[in-house]
C-alpha cells in the first residue's frame, strides 16, 4: 500500500503528485500488479485534500493503463513500470557503474550531475 | 426527574436547566417541611384572641404571602432570561434551530417543559400555603380576600405563572439580552397582574345591605368575612348619597335635614362565598391573556426563522 | 426545493440589517453551487460570508431575492463562535446531537472527529477553543447532512488537528458525496481541498466558479511596463520598468511578457488587494 504526500508548495498540481508517486512506487516494487490502491476516502483522510483531485489522478492513471476501478472493490495495480523491481538486471549495471565512478574518484555530486546531465540528453522532452 | 423516558428536544431542554428542575423540587419540599414544622412547633396560646394566635406561623404565613405574589414575576424572568434571551445573546440558538426540529417545536418543547414544571409547583406550593392558612384562616390579615391569600389559596396563581411564561417567551425574544429581559418581564408581569386584580371586585356584582339610619358612626353589620366595599345613603326615591351628606349640613353623624329624603344607609360587599367565582372568572381572564401572550411570542418567532 | 445537482442556489438575494448605521450586509448575490462541490467562501471581513451562511441555513430571512437551500433537516451549520451550551457535558452534547436528529444520527461519524481528544464528562465550558471547535464539528457531521456550512472552521486549531478535521471532512465528503461551503481566512487551508471559489467583496459576489477554470482563467505576468488591453486586469505592480500584474485574460495572451498560471493563493491575494471600483482604498 503507498501512503502519498503532498506538498502543497511544491507548484506541481495536487492530482500530478500523486500520479507520480504512484508511478515512483510501481518503479520501486513497492506496488504489483494485483495491489490495491487506497481508496479516495482514504487518501484524503490522511491528505485533507479534494476527493475529485484523487479520483482524477486514478482516472489518469487508468487512462495510462496502470490500473483498473473495479466497481465496488476499488482500484488496482494491473502493470507495472520501467525497470521495476530491485534485483533487475538494469539496476545490477548501474550498481556496477556507481562502484566504478566511485573507484574513479567522483564525489556524490559529480555523480549526480553526470547523471542528471545524461537523463537530460536522452529523454529530453518527456514528460516528467 | 427521570430523563429516561424523555426524548428530543424536551431530554435537551431537562438536561439544559437540570439544575434548576432540582432547586425548583428542593424549594417546594423544604417549604413543605418548614410548613409542617411551624404548625407542629407553633400552638395556639391559650385564653387569648384567635387574632393573635400561631405568633410565629403567622409571621411565616405573612412571608409567605409576599412570595406567592411574586413567584409568577419570578417564573417570567427565568422564562425570559435563562430559558429565551440567553440562547439569543450567546448565539446557541443557531445550534438548536439547525438542527431537525423546527423553531415551533425548539419553543414548544421548552414552554411545555417549563409548563410542566411550574404548574404542578404552583399547586403544591398552594396546597402548603392553605396547610398553614388552615390555622390562621379567617383571622386579621388572613380573609380570603387579603391580597397575598386571594392568589396563593386558588387556581387564579396557576394562571398568573403560566401567563409569566408567556409574557417571558415574547419579551424574551424581543429583548434578546438575558438580564434586561429579565428585569423587563418581572416588570411587565407585575404590571398587568396588577391592572387585572384592579378589576378583580368587579368580576361579580356586590350584594347591598340595607340598614335603617341610626345615630352616629356604625355601620350596617355585614355577614362575617364578607369584603366590604363603599357604604352611604340612600334617599326615598333610591339615589345613592356619600355617607357624609347629612354631617356635611347638619354635622352630626347620620342626622339629616329632611328635605334630603334619606331613609336607609347601606353597604356593598362581596360575601365569601364569591371567593370560587371570582378565582375562577379571574383564572379565566389571566388563562386568555397568556394565551395572547403565547401567540405573539411564536408569531415573533415565525417572523424570524423560516 | 432546488434544482437537480444544485446544492444551493441564490438569485439576487440581498440581506439588510435593521439599526441605524448599518447598511446591506449583502446585496445581488446571484450564483448556483453544483452539489458534491468543496466550496471555498473567501472575502475581507464584512464582505458577508457570515451573513450568506447563516441565510442559507435558514437562520436569517432574506430581505430581498431568494436562497434556495436544503430543509433544516439535510444542512448542518457550525457558527463561527462555535456556539454550545456550556454547562453540557461533551457527551450530552453528542446526545443532543442524537436527540435533535432521530434517525439521521451517526454516533460513529461524531465519534471520528471526537478521536478520543476529549473526555466525554467534561464541561463544553471548560473546553478550549480548539476542543470546542471539535465538538461543533462531530455534532455537523454526525447529523450526515447533504450540505455542511462551515464558518471559520479551523480558526481555533493546532497546525495538527486542523490536518486532521480537515482530512475527516474531505473523506466524508469522497463517502456520502456532501457539499461543503467553508468560508476561511486561512488561504492554505483552502488550497488543495477547495474545488470551488466564491469569493465576496462588500456584499457582492466577485469570482464563482471551480478553482480550475478560475486559475486557467487567469494569468500572472511579469515584463516591461506595457498596455494590457484588451485583457482585464485583476492587479498590477510596477518596480522601475517592470511590470507584475495578475490579469483575467481575454484570447491568448501576446506580449514581451512571463506568462504563468497563478495558484489559488496568488489568485485570491490579488482580488482582496485591489478595490471595488469607484471605492476610496
Amino acid at each position: 500500500m503507498v501512503e502519498y504526500r503532498i506538498d502543497r508548495r511544491s507548484g506541481v498540481a495536487t492530482y500530478l503528485q500523486i500520479v507520480q508517486q504512484t508511478k515512483q512506487a510501481l518503479r520501486m516494487g513497492l506496488l504489483e500488479p494485483g495491489d490495491r490502491l487506497p481508496t479516495a476516502r482514504e487518501v484524503v483522510e490522511s491528505t485533507a485534500i479534494n476527493p475529485n483531485t484523487v479520483l482524477k489522478a486514478y482516472r489518469e492513471l487508468e487512462r495510462e493503463g496502470l490500473v483498473e476501478a473495479r466497481r465496488g472493490l476499488g482500484t488496482f495495480v494491473r502493470a507495472t513500470l520501467g525497470t521495476g523491481p530491485a534485483d533487475s538486471p538494469l539496476r545490477g549495471e548501474l550498481t556496477d557503474w556507481a562502484r566504478r565512478a566511485r573507484a574513479a574518484g567522483l564525489d556524490r555530486e559529480d555523480v549526480s550531475a553526470l547523471f542528471t546531465s545524461v537523463l537530460k540528453e536522452h529523454f529530453e522532452g518527456d514528460d516528467a | 426527574m427521570s430523563t429516561l423516558t424523555l426524548k428530543g428536544p424536551y431530554w435537551v431542554t431537562v438536561r439544559q436547566y437540570r439544575r434548576t428542575l432540582w432547586l425548583v423540587a428542593g424549594a417546594v419540599l423544604l417549604s413543605l417541611a418548614s410548613m409542617v414544622a411551624l404548625m407542629y412547633v407553633d400552638t395556639p396560646t391559650p385564653g387569648t384572641d384567635r387574632n393573635f394566635d400561631y405568633t410565629v406561623l403567622r409571621v411565616a404565613m405573612d412571608w409567605a404571602s409576599s412570595a406567592m405574589i411574586l413567584l409568577p414575576l419570578i417564573v417570567g424572568a427565568f422564562v425570559a432570561g435563562p430559558m429565551v434571551a440567553r440562547e439569543l445573546e450567546s448565539g446557541t440558538y443557531k445550534l438548536a434551530l439547525t438542527q431537525s426540529v423546527s423553531p415551533s417545536r425548539w419553543l414548544g418543547s421548552k414552554l411545555l417543559t417549563a409548563g410542566a414544571v411550574i404548574v404542578p409547583a404552583t399547586v403544591a406550593l398552594i396546597g402548603i400555603y392553605r396547610l398553614g392558612w388552615g390555622n390562621v384562616a379567617g383571622t386579621w390579615s388572613f380573609q380570603w380576600y387579603e391580597a397575598g391569600t386571594y392568589e396563593a389559596t386558588g387556581p387564579v396563581l396557576v394562571a398568573q405563572a403560566l401567563l409569566a411564561l408567556g409574557l417571558g417567551a415574547l419579551i424574551g425574544q424581543l429583548i434578546r439580552r438575558t438580564v434586561t429581559a429579565m428585569a423587563l418581564t418581572g416588570l411587565v408581569t407585575g404590571l398587568v397582574l396588577l391592572l387585572v386584580g384592579q378589576l378583580r371586585w368587579s368580576l361579580m356584582p356586590v350584594q347591598t345591605l340595607t340598614a335603617p339610619l341610626t345615630e352616629g358612626m356604625e355601620i350596617p353589620n355585614v355577614p362575617a368575612s364578607s369584603w366590604q366595599d363603599e357604604y352611604g345613603l340612600v334617599t326615598a326615591s333610591g339615589d345613592r348619597l356619600p355617607s357624609d351628606a347629612c354631617w356635611q349640613r347638619t354635622e352630626v353623624w347620620n342626622v339629616c335635614p329632611a328635605d334630603m329624603n334619606v331613609v336607609a344607609q347601606y353597604v356593598d360587599y362581596h360575601p365569601s362565598s364569591h371567593y370560587w367565582p371570582i378565582q375562577l372568572i379571574e383564572t379565566g381572564i389571566v388563562l386568555a391573556l397568556a394565551a395572547v401572550a403565547l401567540y405573539a411570542a411564536f408569531r415573533v418567532l415565525r417572523a424570524r426563522h423560516p | 426545493m432546488t434544482r437537480d445537482g444544485i446544492a444551493l442556489e441564490a438569485d439576487l438575494l440581498g440581506k439588510k440589517y435593521g439599526g441605524r448605521g448599518r447598511g446591506w450586509a449583502l446585496r445581488g448575490c446571484t450564483f448556483a453551487l453544483p452539489a458534491g462541490r468543496i466550496c471555498a467562501l473567501v472575502g475581507p471581513n464584512g464582505a458577508g460570508k457570515s451573513t450568506l451562511l447563516a441565510l442559507t441555513a435558514g437562520l436569517l430571512r432574506p430581505t430581498e431575492g431568494t436562497i434556495q437551500a436544503p430543509p433544516r433537516e439535510h444542512l448542518a451549520y457550525v457558527a463561527q463562535d462555535k456556539p454550545l451550551h456550556p454547562r453540557l457535558s461533551v457527551a450530552d452534547t453528542l446526545r443532543m446531537g442524537r436527540e435533535l436528529n432521530p434517525g439521521r444520527w451517526d454516533e460513529t461519524a461524531a465519534q471520528r472527529v471526537m478521536a478520543d481528544e476529549l473526555d466525554p464528562h467534561a464541561l463544553v465550558r471548560d473546553l478550549s477553543g480548539g476542543q470546542r471547535t471539535r465538538v461543533a464539528l462531530a455534532l455537523a457531521l454526525g447529523k450526515r447532512a447533504e450540505l455542511l456550512l462551515l464558518d471559520e472552521p479551523m480558526a481555533d486549531l493546532d497546525p495538527l488537528a486542523r490536518h486532521q478535521l480537515m482530512g475527516l471532512l474531505m473523506a466524508d465528503a469522497a463517502e456520502n458525496g456532501t457539499t461543503v461551503v467553508m468560508s476561511s481566512h486561512i488561504l492554505t487551508e483552502l488550497e488543495g481541498a477547495c474545488d470551488h471559489l466564491l469569493l465576496l467583496r462588500g456584499g457582492q459576489v466577485r469570482l464563482d466558479g471551480t478553482v480550475d477554470e478560475l486559475l486557467a482563467a487567469h494569468t500572472l505576468l511579469t515584463g516591461p511596463v506595457a498596455d494590457l488591453a484588451p485583457h482585464t486586469v485583476v492587479e498590477s505592480r510596477t518596480t522601475g520598468r517592470q511590470l507584475t500584474a495578475l490579469i483575467r485574460h481575454e484570447g491568448p495572451v501576446e506580449g514581451p511578457w512571463e506568462t504563468q498560471e497563478p495558484s489559488l493563493e496568488d489568485l485570491l491575494l490579488a482580488h482582496l488587494r485591489t478595490t471595488p471600483e469607484g471605492a476610496p482604498a
